[in-house]
């Protein structure tokens, strides 16, 4: 091997650093954010008891403050790792839809996904049907995914059909999302004061609803899909160089189209069964990502997921405590933060 | 080094291969043969089926009638990635949607299958071919932001990466200029001759093609018109029959050269 190789592959290593030491600092970053997370709100609690009431709890032993230990354990490490797992999911949504679909506008919200998610699971607290009873809890989750994959592969019969550009899909998606929109004005017109406010939960998105229950299926759905889109890093990446080269490259291409579209609609329907439409975490967090890492998805996929938890938990901590003692939903605050960027996003687009 | 162990390699063979698109043949009754080793131009006019040729052959396109064969391997009931182990495909044109390396870029022609991270010895094999096709200054740049012709290299080492057996190429050297064109096709043509690579690509310019292919095959309307060496195929007569225009065939350099004849645009 000579210098000029040697040379190459030296380059080549500090990249592969640098995007290593990237997604430690992202983990670094979700840390601090759910520490200070936990230490703030309507009362303040210093770093050093919540270390104490989480170190009882994971011991097992009884509560010093049980006063204490249930707004750290109930109250806000629940909603927290809410906060990291609904946002870790909606990341890596928008990222694998960026890249199956090839469009850098694609994103669960934008392409009307969570709008179905949202609907199903609210035509499952409306209209529960007698033969989905044995799902118990899940049914709201069941409902969510039937919607959203429908919509999924709407979007995929769409970018077949009529030319995966993105001004096809947007429009799409907002033809999907005014679609049901209305099914929802009219479910809302007949509905009483109670399901009405719920119906509206599922439009604006929140952490509100979160508790251990949820967190826990959440995190099942998550744990299970995480590593298979890792497992699919390579295949994405050869996918990115379009679809005649990556099956030229040994990728069956149409297979892992539709199973990527599978799980990630698994994925944004448990959390938007659970926490409504939380808009713009799935478009902006991979266009971030990508700016700072490159398109590797070996690295993306996890940093997209990484930085979709850490900008969540910092916008419902904010939602938390900008206006205390109100407490925001925090699809309001995604969505301050977000129509900007993706307005910005459209003009650089267009741009080219 | 390690290399990916093939059952074997031989000739591909292709027995009456015919293609139909929507209704329409593309193909018809093509039988010929592609050795290790071998360079073989495609020529013919546009709609020939060239780009068809090829796709059913790498099957990227799958429902052809006739067969495809090596040795006992029927291609039609391989996977893609067993086939992607015996041919590597430069397609015509290709555009990537979001950026990457050069260096990535290459690293994608891999087949990853057993570990997450590349190994020294797969890095080494990127920066080797990097060199041989002179794209060693530009390795960390941006591909998006290459000339065409450099564009082109890449697209090629990034098939050639995998070391497969076979290279199949869509017209490689489309929109380069005359220099462009003749450095990237004889740095390739030496490289394959080097590693006993068997080389079939789609060649636009035909004097090109005499100069470099050790066979020619000549396409119209999806039929085989001709094959053989180029100066058995690059004949007055075929040429006229095939592309239509009237022609004076030369020797240059001890190859056969085109002149072309037409008087039909002139008064």
């Amino acid at each position: 091997m000579n210098t000029t190789q040697t040379t190459l592959i030296n380059d080549y290593k500090k990249k592969a650093l640098y995007q290593k030491l990237f997604l430690i600092l992202l983990v670094v970053l979700v840390l601090i954010s759910m520490g200070i997370g936990l230490s703030i709100g309507e009362m303040d609690i210093s770093p050093t008891e919540i270390g104490s009431v989480l170190f009882e709890a994971i011991r097992g032993m009884d509560p010093t403050d049980i006063g204490i230990t249930n707004i750290i354990i109930q109250v806000r490490l629940s909603r927290i790792l809410s906060a990291l797992v609904v946002g870790m999911s909606l990341g890596v949504g928008g990222l694998i839809m960026q890249l199956i679909l090839q469009n850098p506008m694609a994103s669960p919200f934008t392409l009307g996904i969570s709008s179905g998610a949202g609907l199903g699971a609210a035509l499952a607290i409306l209209f529960p049907l007698q033969i989905f009873a044995f799902l118990g809890q899940y049914t709201i989750v069941a409902y969510a995914f039937v919607f959203a994959t429908s919509v999924s592969f709407l979007i995929l019969f769409i970018a077949k059909w009529q030319g995966n550009t993105p001004r096809n899909l947007i429009l799409a998606g907002i033809a999907i999302m005014n679609f049901f929109k209305a099914f929802t004005t009219l479910l809302t017109y007949f509905a009483d004061v109670y399901t009405t406010r719920e119906i509206i939960f599922w439009q604006v998105g929140t952490l509100g609803k979160s508790d251990w229950d949820s967190l826990m299926i959440m995190s099942i759905v998550f744990i299970i899909v995480f590593p298979l889109l890792l497992l699919k890093a390579d295949a994405i990446n050869k996918m990115a160089l379009g679809d005649e080269v990556a099956k030229s490259f040994g990728v069956e291409v149409k297979k892992i189209r539709y199973f990527l579209m599978i799980l990630v609609s698994l994925l944004i329907a448990t959390v938007t069964a659970f926490t409504g439409m939380i808009s713009f975490v799935g478009l902006v967090v991979p266009h971030l990502m990508r700016m700072i890492l490159g398109t590797d998805s070996r690295y993306l996929i996890p940093a997209s997921a990484l930085g979709g938890g850490f900008l969540l938990i910092v916008a419902d901590t904010i939602a938390i405590n900008i206006i205390a003692p109100i407490v925001l939903p925090v699809g309001v605050l995604t969505a301050f933060i977000g129509s900007p960027l993706f307005i910005y996003m459209i003009i650089r687009q267009k741009r080219g | 080094m390690s290399e990916k162990i093939l059952p074997f390699v031989d000739i591909i063979k292709l027995d009456a291969l015919s293609f139909a698109y929507q209704k329409k043949q593309v193909l018809e009754d093509i039988s010929m043969e592609i050795r290790p080793g071998s360079f073989t131009a495609i020529i013919g006019p546009n709609g020939a089926g060239k780009s068809t040729l090829l796709k059913c052959t790498n099957q990227l396109l799958k429902k052809y009638q006739g067969q495809i064969s090596m040795g006992k391997t029927d291609f039609q009931k391989l996977r893609y990635q067993q086939v992607s182990r015996y041919i590597g495909y430069v397609p015509q044109n290709y555009q990537t949607l979001f950026s990457m390396t050069v260096f990535e870029s290459i690293l994608l022609g891999l087949e990853k299958s057993s570990s997450f991270f590349y190994s020294q010895d797969e890095l080494h094999r990127v920066s080797l071919l990097l060199e041989q096709l002179g794209l060693s200054e530009m390795a960390n740049q941006d591909i998006n932001h290459l000339s065409g012709g450099q564009q082109q290299r890449v697209t090629i080492a990034r098939a050639l990466v995998k070391k497969p057996p076979f290279l199949f190429m869509d017209e490689p050297t489309s929109g380069l200029d005359i220099k462009t064109q003749r450095d990237v096709m004889f740095l390739l043509k030496e490289l394959t001759k080097e590693q006993n690579i068997g080389v079939l690509t789609i060649v636009h310019d035909i004097n090109l093609a005499a100069e470099l292919a050790d066979k020619i095959v000549i396409l119209k309307e999806g039929k085989m018109l001709a094959k053989g060496k180029p100066k058995d195929v690059i004949v007055s007569a075929i040429i006229k029959n095939g592309f239509e225009v009237d022609n004076k065939i030369i020797f240059h350099q001890n190859n056969p050269h085109i002149l072309i004849n037409d008087k039909s645009w002139i008064n």
